[in-house]
């Protein structure tokens, strides 16, 4: 497993200690990193386990049976799919330092156009595929170049790029959008179990591009200090291009989803950007729960467990409308909370296990 | 030479200005023949639209009409109010507009203070009509079907009742957004019972709890929640907001009943006998309804009065094209204006429109006849 770029969200749970304890000297032996291990995998599946048993409770306490069942399950699956994917899109964008609001312009335009050349060509799913890649690349990389020779801040590079891909959607196809739900043949990649192939793609593209590529790596710099990663040599230009290539496949592998699974209007007044960063919860929590292992588990695993919640308020009838957002808000700043003390626990909670190993010590003498 | 040469850019920038007013005081004058209507639609594109501003640019000419079309706010009310300014304020004598609100009153001020008139589209104004209904700068309004609805309820719970399905899901908008699908859900249950009391215990329909969506897709825990529903009765807009999850979930057997329409061939083609087989019935309201406030704005503004003219602004009801079968569902395809585009495929010609006006010998009743005169049978009557 990969250890050497990932980003610490608060410094609580990190496998860069791991990396240190090896720098030190001090090699785990198969005991210790069978713990290590069993412990990180639970702190890891932590949050949807939390989840999952707190919605249980309630959904029971409601009458309500079905909530455990194994078509809950794969429905929070199917559905975190989306999720996960288009929060590596925002991710990786943020992980490099850039805030870009042009990423669910991009998935919906390359959508729009992907979905119904195909439908128009026989209703191939390969040939949706390829073709919301291909146009997911290329508006990406009009995006990249439009911030790098405009020279201007990438908010607002973003934004009036969105409005430009939106104005689209009213130009192409006579402003019918695209609605392809019912085509069962050309939209498998909307449903399980194909919809896991988009998905394990992008896995694999985020972790490879991450953790195996220098360009990945520098990232890290980029997003720590812009000013001073430029003036040691990296290059950001090149850094935005790759970047935006490999979001573009992120975002083509979103809009086939997407396409697949939704009726897609016109869209206008960053409308779009509305749909990108309705998925953005699962970055910053997947950011929290990835220092336990690394961040591309995180999100995928911040995904389910935003599911389950999601699955959950729906059977308890809150699933829309001014309850669910409260909810939703008293949730995330409670996470938030947390997360923001973790350190402070963790201390706690090391300072009360060696004062108790200190006095079993003490006592054995 | 300085000097002469900023003399020089001032007599040009004179000239320019003096050109330039000439010509839009020209303009105005050749515009002031003209009848100027805003025409304020809750979308900006799709079908209707298309349909709707293609129907009065045919209308155009022979009224003496001009048209502007903007697209309202369905979120802000001072929004709404800010477009019917700037329409007021760009020469329109009159406006018809899709949307009610709480700044009815206020923007019944400005027409007013502009001598203009206002005039409902598809919208029963339940916000503000008992206060405005004598105002005389309102003029009235067509409704987006029946203002009650316990008559499409009725008849969809006649469909159920004769096609055999025994376990039905019910799913509205909340109502304090649509107060009227509570008499279709009523209107159905009532038919429902009635059958029920007379029916073999094996025969008998179930009726689900009547879900509202909160303008959200139907939830995929549905199906587990009412897990034997053979129907849907949508009130709601349907096709947006249940096919989509019946799809996603594979759950196409289930039979749904809604209201809204598409021209999409993703719902077309799932319709009746067709694709899937899952979308039963597609109910819509005519372009052609916009006839009703047209006509009355236009008599009003030149000077004209029916002999019957209604002594407060009326509500009027149109006539909806409801489609239960895929010949019904061919027929809007190739010969509704809604569908088509095409103005020569409306219910009322141009001629027929004209003869409408109080200057022409029309009468209160005959328009409102024409409005309510647009059903499927009229359709297929009118295509022989």
């Amino acid at each position: 497993m990969p250890t050497g770029n990932i980003k610490n969200y608060n410094g609580a749970f990190s496998t860069e200690n791991s990396v240190e304890n090896a720098k030190m000297g001090k090699v785990m032996n198969k005991k210790e990193r069978i713990i290590d291990i069993s412990k990180r995998t639970g702190l890891t599946l932590a949050f949807p386990v939390f989840i999952f048993v707190v919605m249980l409770i309630l959904t029971l306490a409601n009458g309500i049976t079905y909530y455990a069942s194994l078509n809950t399950l794969k429905q929070v699956v199917t559905d975190a799919s989306l999720t996960t994917i288009i929060a590596l899109a925002i991710y990786l964008q943020f992980k490099n330092g850039r805030f870009d609001f042009s990423g669910g312009a991009t998935m919906i335009i390359s959508a729009i156009i992907a979905g119904n050349i195909t439908l128009k060509s026989g209703g191939s799913p390969i040939l949706f595929m390829v073709l919301a890649i291909v146009f997911g690349i290329m508006f990406s990389l009009i995006t990249a170049f439009s911030y790098i020779f405009s020279k201007v801040p990438i908010i607002i590079c973003t934004i009036a790029i969105t409005l430009v891909y939106e104005s689209l959607t009213y130009l192409l196809f006579d402003a019918e959008g695209l609605n392809v739900i019912s085509s069962s043949g050309m939209v498998i990649f909307g449903r399980s179990p194909y919809i896991f192939i988009p998905l394990f793609l992008v896995l694999a593209l985020f972790l490879f591009f991450t953790y195996f590529t220098s360009e990945g790596r520098r990232a890290k710099l980029l997003s720590g200090n812009q000013k001073v990663a430029v003036s040691i040599g990296i290059k950001e230009n090149k850094n935005v291009i790759v970047t935006y290539i490999i979001c573009g496949v992120i975002l083509g592998c979103g809009a086939l989803i997407y396409g697949s699974q939704q009726i897609i209007n016109p869209q206008s007044n960053l409308s779009t950007s509305s749909i990108l960063f309705s998925y953005i919860v699962p970055v910053f929590i997947g950011m929290f729960i990835g220092s336990a292992s690394v961040d591309v588990i995180g999100v995928a695993i911040a995904a389910i467990g935003m599911e389950f919640l999601n699955y959950g308020l729906d059977c308890l009838g809150v699933g829309a409308g001014g309850y669910q957002q409260i909810i939703f808000g008293a949730f995330m700043l409670a996470f938030y909370a947390f997360s923001a003390r973790a350190g402070s626990i963790k201390n706690l909670w090391s300072r009360i296990f060696s004062a108790h190993k200190k006095k079993e010590t003490t006592d054995v003498h | 030479m300085k000097k002469s040469l900023k003399k020089i850019v001032v007599y040009v920038l004179a000239v320019a200005m003096c050109i330039q007013m000439g010509a839009t005081l020209i303009a105005c004058g050749r515009g002031g023949d003209k009848i100027k209507i805003g025409v304020g639609l809750y979308q900006d594109s799709g079908p209707a639209v298309t349909a709707t501003k293609n129907y009065l640019n045919g209308l155009a000419e022979a009224l003496n009409c001009e048209f502007e079309f903007v697209t309202l706010s369905q979120t802000s009310d001072e929004e709404n109010k800010t477009t019917a300014q700037s329409l007021i304020a760009g020469g329109c004598k009159g406006l018809i507009f899709t949307m009610d609100g709480g700044v009815t009153p206020a923007i019944l001020e400005e027409c007013k203070k502009a001598g203009v008139y206002l005039a409902g589209y598809l919208c029963d104004y339940d916000v503000n009509y008992e206060t405005i209904k004598n105002n005389e700068y309102f003029l009235g309004t067509v409704v987006d079907g029946s203002y009650t609805g316990y008559a499409w309820g009725e008849h969809v719970a006649e469909r159920i009742i004769a096609e055999g399905h025994k376990n039905i899901g019910m799913i509205k908008f909340p109502g304090f957004a649509f107060p009227h699908q509570a008499e279709m859900d009523q209107a159905f249950r009532e038919k429902i019972n009635e059958y029920n009391a007379t029916a073999a215990d094996a025969d008998k329909i179930t009726l689900t709890t009547t879900m509202e969506l909160m303008f959200q897709p139907l939830a995929d825990n549905y199906f587990q929640d009412n897990p034997n529903i053979d129907a849907i009765f949508a009130m709601c807009a349907g096709v947006d907001f249940v096919y989509p999850t019946l799809v996603k979930n594979g759950k196409t057997n289930i039979k749904l009943y809604t209201a809204g329409f598409s021209t999409d061939n993703d719902v077309l083609n799932n319709f009746g006998t067709s694709g899937n087989q899952c979308i039963q019935e597609l109910v819509f309201s005519n372009v052609e309804a916009i006839t009703y406030p047209l006509v009355m704005l236009v008599n009003k503004i030149t000077g004209n009065e029916f002999s019957d003219n209604p002594t407060e602004a009326q509500r009027v009801d149109s006539s909806q094209l409801i489609i239960t079968n895929n010949t019904q569902l061919d027929l809007v395809k190739t010969k509704s204006l809604y569908c088509t585009g095409n103005v020569k495929d409306a219910f009322l010609s141009v001629d027929d429109v004209k003869a409408l006006l109080a200057v022409n010998g029309g009468t209160h009743a005959k328009l409102v006849q024409a409005v309510q005169s647009m059903d499927i049978d009229d359709l297929a009557a009118l295509n022989g």
